[in-house]
């Protein structure tokens, strides 16, 4: 649920981009002293402040239910600020990068739907792994909402492995990858 | 130790050298653009101009719809880049450091730009904040521009719940929270009243007396008249003239307009100014006269011998000096001709 509401309070990036276009902010922003990845990057902080803080209030209702397997542990807090930032840049990025491809604001909310509803229901968010047909067990571990989700089970749960390790490098090698490529895109975005 | 006359004469220099800086600044190149071209697809938006604009003067940039100022300012303003040619902005190379130049300039766009859901004042308040102005200079310049601009009654209100000028005047004003050496102003005054347009360019000649330099487009040509020390012309992204308005009206407006009101009609008036020389004279049965000429000197005197030989009584008489406005129509004018003659 944690990582799942991380991942879509990053729906605001794109839809600040297309604000900020709509009401002629964009180009006054861009025309000010900051350069286009700043931009990108102020808007992750802001999904990223939102996503911690609901993160937070998630923790807080859901602790009395799973309290009796909550392991919170040194790695806890680190796990779960390193999950939101990551998540906040990669699914910001990615929000950033449709909103720059598309011209309309009703496509952007169509696209952006269908891709985030993907995104959430093709992952372990909701069901594990295990006992998936093999195709889609695959294909949860091809989507990035997988890996967030296990990294903030292995800080609330304490069970933190190799594998999340390793889930934790290529949530960082690709939040890095989307983010120059959101960056480079709305470089080259005609204004 | 350094003794007290030591230190003085120090501060002295140091207050000599500021001065010459201060000169040596007030005649320096603010905006200097070689050869640039901007292109879209097979467009061409700006075709090779070139651009001198010293500091602490306001130069105004004219042009018909679509002739290039748009693209223009944008690149000027690094928003986007130039298909070829440089540009130097405050002796900053703009290609390769354009946050620099980013950092001294102030914009203020053609298209609207707000936040809806901010107040007026919040507005101004985001705003400096954004560029880092501190607490109190924040303060205090948010309440002198909310006077400046007659924004003191909607202060409180939404940008989404005021009018158009209304919110024009909140995005002029905006730009002057912070501090900079060159302001680009695109159309500032679409969509004001007569009295916010005359307090607006006062408000900027009162800035440019304090060491301000603006790049001013309009299609306001007495703006222009009113406000520039001196004026590009630009269509089909070619610069087609650059001067000081009155250098201006001497190259291109040296024709008046002379208009002559006579007592009664007279039938056979355009024979008997036929005797006054070849020029333009208009008359069309009523009892005015009006002729345009260069030499409108010349022509006033030998129009007066022929009615005064005549017997034609003068109403009234006006001479009346080529406008800008007439200047810009002319030049356009001109330009477009040549680029039919010249097949593009």
């Amino acid at each position: 649920m944690i990582g799942f509401n991380i991942m879509n309070s990053t729906l605001i990036s794109g839809i600040i981009i297309w604000n900020d276009r709509r009401h002629g902010m964009f180009e006054q922003i861009l025309v000010g002293p900051f350069t286009r990845a700043q931009y990108i990057l102020s808007n992750v902080y802001t999904i990223g402040i939102i996503g911690l803080v609901s993160a937070g209030l998630i923790t807080a209702i859901g602790y009395p239910i799973f309290f009796t397997s909550v392991q919170f542990s040194v790695l806890t807090i680190p796990l779960v600020v390193f999950a939101s930032m990551t998540g906040a840049i990669l699914f910001g990025s990615i929000a950033s990068i449709i909103s720059t491809r598309l011209k309309s604001s009703e496509g952007f909310n169509v696209v952006i739907n269908t891709v985030f509803l993907f995104f959430a229901f093709v992952s372990t968010a909701f069901y594990p792994a295990q006992g998936a047909p093999p195709i889609l067990a695959t294909a949860f571990y091809l989507n990035p909402l997988t890996y967030l989700v296990d990294v903030v089970r292995a800080g609330i749960f304490g069970n933190f492995t190799g594998t999340v390790g390793y889930e934790m490098v290529v949530l960082t090698v690709l939040a890095v990858v989307f983010f120059g490529i959101a960056t480079k895109l709305l470089s080259r975005l005609e204004i | 130790m350094r003794s007290n006359s030591d230190r003085t004469r120090s501060q002295i220099f140091i207050c000599i050298d500021r001065l010459e800086g201060k000169r040596e600044n007030h005649s320096m190149l603010c905006i200097e653009a070689k050869s640039i071209f901007r292109s879209y697809g097979n467009v061409t938006a700006v075709d090779g101009i070139d651009l001198s604009v010293e500091s602490g003067k306001i130069f105004g940039f004219l042009g018909p719809n679509g002739a290039g100022k748009t693209t223009t300012m944008k690149l000027l303003t690094t928003l986007i880049p130039p298909s070829s040619g440089s540009i130097t902005i405050l002796g900053i190379d703009a290609s390769k450091h354009p946050l620099d130049v980013r950092k001294k300039i102030g914009v203020v766009l053609q298209q609207p730009s707000y936040e809806p859901t901010l107040t007026v004042e919040k507005s101004l308040e985001k705003y400096g904040m954004m560029w880092d102005v501190d607490t109190n200079t924040r303060r205090k310049r948010v309440e002198d521009l909310l006077t400046a601009f007659d924004l003191q009654d909607i202060r409180k209100k939404k940008n989404d719940d005021i009018s158009i000028g209304q919110r024009r005047r909140v995005q002029v004003a905006r730009e002057f929270m912070h501090d900079m050496d060159l302001l680009f102003l695109d159309e500032p005054t679409a969509g004001l009243d007569p009295s916010a347009r005359r307090g607006l360019l006062d408000y900027i000649k009162g800035k440019v007396r304090d060491g301000l330099t603006i790049f001013f487009t309009t299609h306001i040509l007495e703006e222009a008249e009113y406000l520039c020390d001196e004026i590009a012309i630009i269509n089909h992204g070619k610069i087609i003239a650059v001067d000081t308005p009155d250098e201006l009206k001497n190259k291109f407006g040296r024709e008046k307009t002379i208009k002559i009101r006579i007592g009664e009609t007279q039938q056979d008036l355009l024979g008997i100014l036929q005797g006054v020389g070849n020029y333009d004279i208009l008359h069309d049965e009523g009892t005015v006269i009006t002729i345009h000429s260069a030499d409108s000197e010349q022509v006033l005197v030998k129009i007066l011998q022929v009615l005064q030989s005549n017997n034609i009584t003068i109403e009234d008489l006006s001479v009346v000096p080529t406008s800008l406005e007439e200047i810009f129509l002319t030049v356009v004018k001109n330009s477009n001709e040549s680029n039919i003659s010249s097949g593009k």
